[in-house]
């Protein structure tokens, strides 16, 4: 082979390869993500509708092309096509509610859907922009005549370097999204098999049968439709594990604080509770001591007087405005 | 901190959520399955995100380097490249996927500094390094402040900022070679001249014969002179010169205006750069130089010396004057307060978060009671009081019968009485909400926040906050000494340059007495440089000259380095009547200076000084052959 087949054959090579990123962690999420995709297409045909085509499709493209908006496009158009598989928003399906729970075409869908938009994000970070732009300096400071760069006048994007961890981060994402998978569908067994009820305690009880098959709001305990129940639960278990949190980070942020930050807590809390005394004292001892640099008063008349020429603008505007809305009135009902 | 994809993403997953959980889950239970499985990778991801960050950052050390010509070195080389390395470690936690490391760069340096950032995981088996080659122009000092690190997680939905602070300060020495001092031609005597030594025309110890003179009774025998003894037919001595070595003092003006940058650099830095090389060179020839610096407060003084250990003590003190910050804006408190502020977020960014520095509302709200104008509010107060009295009453009420129908002046005189009131509350509601508009309220909340700030780094009690917020002066003071420690180096806009103003006379005493403690202490005829801007003082010069005419009669010889004026930015043609001001009086300010300037040299010539430019070429060729001079050989330079 001549030197010159084997430059023409890097040439077609490169050509081939361009759309790959250069982080070989980010190829290998690329390509996984496209794997991903082809197995979600073969699954959507299984679930019927074949517009839903379109999810995949459009997946990889944004996959190929580094698109930020594709994961949360590619959710929409799957829950509509969900909604209505022909795309046809005047044909309902009925409830499939009392047999939800562990199927294996919810948990192969939303299992493929999470690990896609996954790979999708770690692409994103290895290859275009892991976090954002720090603003730049204020003026006077280093940094400040920082040269930008790039068609959004912005400085150069921080990618994630590249490790070779692939096989060890998708196990864990596999892993994390399997524990998901698990978790929603325990939630949406409870969602669907606890009623809110105010006279029990813990406000909650397993619904009968009896009542699930019953679908008229006014026999469901406390008078409420199921979605309320529903939304109620979720709304209170998001409360409530929102404010665990909340409460164990707030402990652990307490009991590791830097020394300067209490301090900083202490005094910030002993000058709220008595800044009134305080700042009576202190205003004092100022102005005895010379220490204030009270502006003239001339700049406080004409400070007032700026105020005083908004307050009139302010008035005048809400007379224009009454009077224009009074002779459109006038004009349109002739009263 | 969620990142906007964060947000889009858990917003999109909160919303098919809670559709799917509410309505949605009647045609499909994928929808709501699916939304609880995002919504729990979303929380699964924070969670782990959270617990590395919380157990990692407590733990994180940073250790900094500066190194040249391949060692490790506690004072740095101005103009050779410095290799900066800054490794941070994890001591303990878990690793976290991805931190960016910024380095602070030295707020007080001119030049531009170079991208130093690194990325990638950090945990305890993974220090990160970050590694980058600089060079500092400006002898000075250098003070690092720290790292900045950005951290985040693997997909890039959450985000956190913090600084590890680690203050260092470094030393820049001037350049320990400089081109301009080192001889260009060859010595016209291929001969080492004696250590130090020149001649000087009074008896002393040297080889040269002086002069001869009678005998005295006591006068070593070898020194007599036979055969002129033999000739006159009584003794006689013979004395010798007097060998001294060649001592040269450097006077620096450090004063304030010295110590701003200007088109032709900082004349302060370029003062130390040249001192330093007439020290070295001269030092090389093994002559003492002795350096005096001076301020408008005070003097410091190094005595002449050649040993190594000397010259370093004079590099040391040469950096460290030309690392002098000229005086920051000082009589305006809002405008200092904007200053510190943004410096203060970036190196205490944790410090002056809500949760630990708050800014309550009432904060914000003017007291009418602090105005000059709370007088009209006393005297609307007062007018009900004063209405209520028989007489005046009548009289109102005379005046509301004549305006209004009959039966209802009532309600003329009610609103006689009660309007003051209410223009009396509107003014106290209208000058108390005005601090809580954008400007004043931004003020406000930057001061309390920096007052707290001060009060923590100097473990002062809560009432130094409102000392500060209260007190203007003591505010300003404060913030011109964090300002002063972190160096922070005030610049002036080129266009607004301050004007030649009336000669300060504490300047010129200060340099003038400096000299004649200096001539009247010198045993020998010495060199006197100095390096000052003594343009602006030139109407006042007076006491300078005599201690010229003072060292000069004594036979000292004197060069002057003065800062030639530098023309100012040619203007680019604004059209800003204002800017076009400013670029007039500019032109004024140079023609005026320049016009000062020349003054200087006629009145300098008169005393027998040579004045040359500072930023000339020749001034420290100039210098070393003065010193060639005094010692009596000439090397062409």
């Amino acid at each position: 082979m001549s030197a010159d087949d084997s430059k023409t054959e890097y040439a077609i090579l490169r050509l081939i390869t361009s759309w790959l990123p250069d982080s070989p962690l980010a190829r290998q999420y690329l390509l996984a993500g496209i794997a991903i995709q082809f197995i979600l297409a073969v699954a959507l045909v299984q679930a019927g509708g074949s517009y839903s085509l379109m999810i995949p499709a459009l997946g990889t493209l944004g996959l190929i092309f580094r698109w930020r908006a594709m994961p949360v496009i590619t959710l929409i158009l799957f829950v509509f096509f969900q909604l209505f598989p022909d795309g046809d928003p005047y044909l309902k399906t009925p409830s499939d509610i009392p047999g939800s729970h562990f199927r294996m075409i919810d948990l192969l869908l939303c299992g493929l859907i999470a690990t896609s938009i996954y790979c999708h994000y770690n692409s994103l970070s290895l290859s275009l922009q892991a976090i954002p732009d720090d603003p730049l300096p204020e003026p006077g400071f280093p940094g400040s005549r920082m040269k930008r760069s790039g068609k959004n006048n912005l400085p150069d994007s921080i990618v994630r370097p590249s490790s070779n961890t692939f096989e060890r981060e998708f196990l864990e994402i596999v892993a994390m999204l399997a524990l998901a998978l698990f978790l929603a569908q325990l939630a949406w067994y409870g969602l669907t098999h606890l009623v809110v009820d105010f006279q029990a305690f813990p406000l909650l009880r397993w619904m009968s049968e009896g009542i699930r098959s019953n679908k008229v709001a006014t026999v469901w305990p406390a008078g409420l439709s199921p979605p309320m129940h529903r939304m109620m639960i979720f709304a209170a278990a998001i409360l409530a594990g929102g404010f665990t949190c909340w409460f164990a980070f707030w402990y652990w942020r307490l009991s590791q604080l830097p020394r300067l930050t209490a301090l900083m807590i202490v005094n910030d809390v002993a000058w709220k509770e008595h800044r009134r005394e305080m700042q009576r004292q202190e205003r004092w001892r100022a102005w005895a001591s010379g220490g204030t640099l009270s502006p003239s008063l001339a700049s406080e008349v004409r400070e007032w007087l700026q105020w005083l020429l908004w307050l009139v603008l302010v008035i005048l505007i809400a007379i224009l405005v009454g009077v224009g809305a009074a002779l459109f009135r006038t004009s349109i009902y002739g009263i | 901190m969620l990142t906007a994809r964060g947000w889009w993403f858990v917003s999109t997953a909160m919303v098919i959520g809670i559709l799917g959980v509410v309505r949605l889950g009647w045609w499909s239970a994928t929808i709501p399955l699916l939304g609880l499985t995002l919504l729990i990778l979303f929380f699964l991801e924070w969670l782990r995100f959270a617990i590395q960050y919380r157990s990692t950052t407590p733990a994180l050390r940073v250790s900094r380097q500066l190194i040249q010509a391949g060692c490790e070195s506690p004072a740095v080389w101005a103009n050779i490249p410095v290799h900066v390395r800054v490794e941070i470690t994890a001591t303990s936690g878990y690793t976290l996927p991805l931190v960016v490391v910024d380095d602070i760069p030295a707020l007080d340096r001119t030049e531009d500094s170079p991208a130093a950032r690194t990325a990638g995981p950090l945990g305890p088996d993974t220090p990160l390094l970050l590694e980058y080659v600089t060079q500092f122009e400006q002898p000075g000092l250098l003070r690092f402040e720290g790292i900045q690190l950005r951290l985040s997680d693997r997909c890039g939905f959450f985000y956190r900022r913090l600084v590890v602070r680690d203050a260092r300060e470094w030393l820049i020495l001037p350049t320990l070679v400089s081109a301009e001092g080192t001889p260009t031609g060859i010595k016209r005597l291929n001969s080492m001249p004696p250590p130090g030594g020149h001649r000087h025309r009074r008896a002393g110890t040297g080889s040269e014969l002086l002069d001869l003179r009678d005998y005295r009774p006591g006068d070593p025998p070898k020194t007599i002179a036979w055969r002129a003894s033999a000739r006159r037919d009584k003794l006689i001595t013979r004395e010798f010169e007097s060998e001294v070595p060649v001592r040269c003092t450097l006077f620096i003006d450090a004063t304030t205006a010295n110590r701003r940058a200007t088109a032709g650099g900082i004349p302060l830095a370029r003062m130390a750069q040249v001192a330093a090389a007439v020290a070295q060179a001269a030092m090389a020839n093994r002559d003492l130089v002795g350096v005096t610096v001076y301020d408008e407060e005070a003097t410091i003084s190094e005595r002449p010396g050649r040993t190594h250990s000397h010259l370093i003590r004079l590099l040391r003190l040469l950096a460290e004057t030309a690392g002098r910050l000229p005086a920051l804006p000082g009589d305006d408190p809002v405008k200092l307060g904007q200053i510190a502020f943004p410096l203060a977020q970036r190196i205490y960014p944790e410090l002056l978060e809500s949760y630990c520095n708050a800014r309550p509302l009432g904060l914000f709200w003017l007291p009418v009671a602090d105005s000059r104008l709370f007088w009209v509010v006393v005297m609307l107060m007062a007018w009900p009081f004063l209405a209520v009295q028989p007489a005046v009453l009548e009289l109102l009420a005379r005046f509301a019968q004549q305006l209004s129908e009959p039966g209802r002046s009532w309600q003329i005189l009610l609103l006689f009485l009660v309007l003051p009131g209410w223009l009396a509350a509107m003014f106290w509601l209208i000058h108390g909400i005005r601090g809580w508009f954008a400007s004043r309220r931004r003020a406000t909340s930057q001061r309390k926040q920096l007052a707290a700030l001060f009060t923590v780094l100097d473990a002062e009690p809560p009432l130094q906050i409102e000392r500060y917020l209260n007190d203007d002066r003591a505010w300003m003071e404060r913030c011109r000494q964090f300002l002063e420690l972190h160096r922070f180096r005030a610049e002036l806009d080129p266009r607004t340059q301050p004007l030649p103003g009336n000669p300060s006379l504490t300047v010129v005493e200060i340099l003038a007495r400096a000299l004649w403690q200096t001539a009247a202490r010198a045993q020998d005829n010495e060199l006197y440089v100095l390096l000052a801007d003594l343009s602006e003082q030139v109407d006042a010069l007076t006491p300078v000259l005599n201690a010229i005419r003072f060292a000069r009669a004594r036979h000292h010889q004197l060069i002057v380095l003065a800062v030639e004026p530098v023309p100012p930015i040619p203007a680019n043609k604004s059209r800003s009547p204002r800017l076009r001001y400013l670029e007039l009086l500019q032109e004024w300010r140079y023609r005026e200076l320049a016009r000062r300037f020349e003054r200087l040299q006629s009145l300098l010539v008169k005393a027998g000084v040579t004045l040359i430019p500072l930023n000339s070429r020749d001034a420290v060729p100039a210098v070393l052959n003065r010193l060639d001079r005094i010692r009596g050989i000439q090397v062409r330079r």
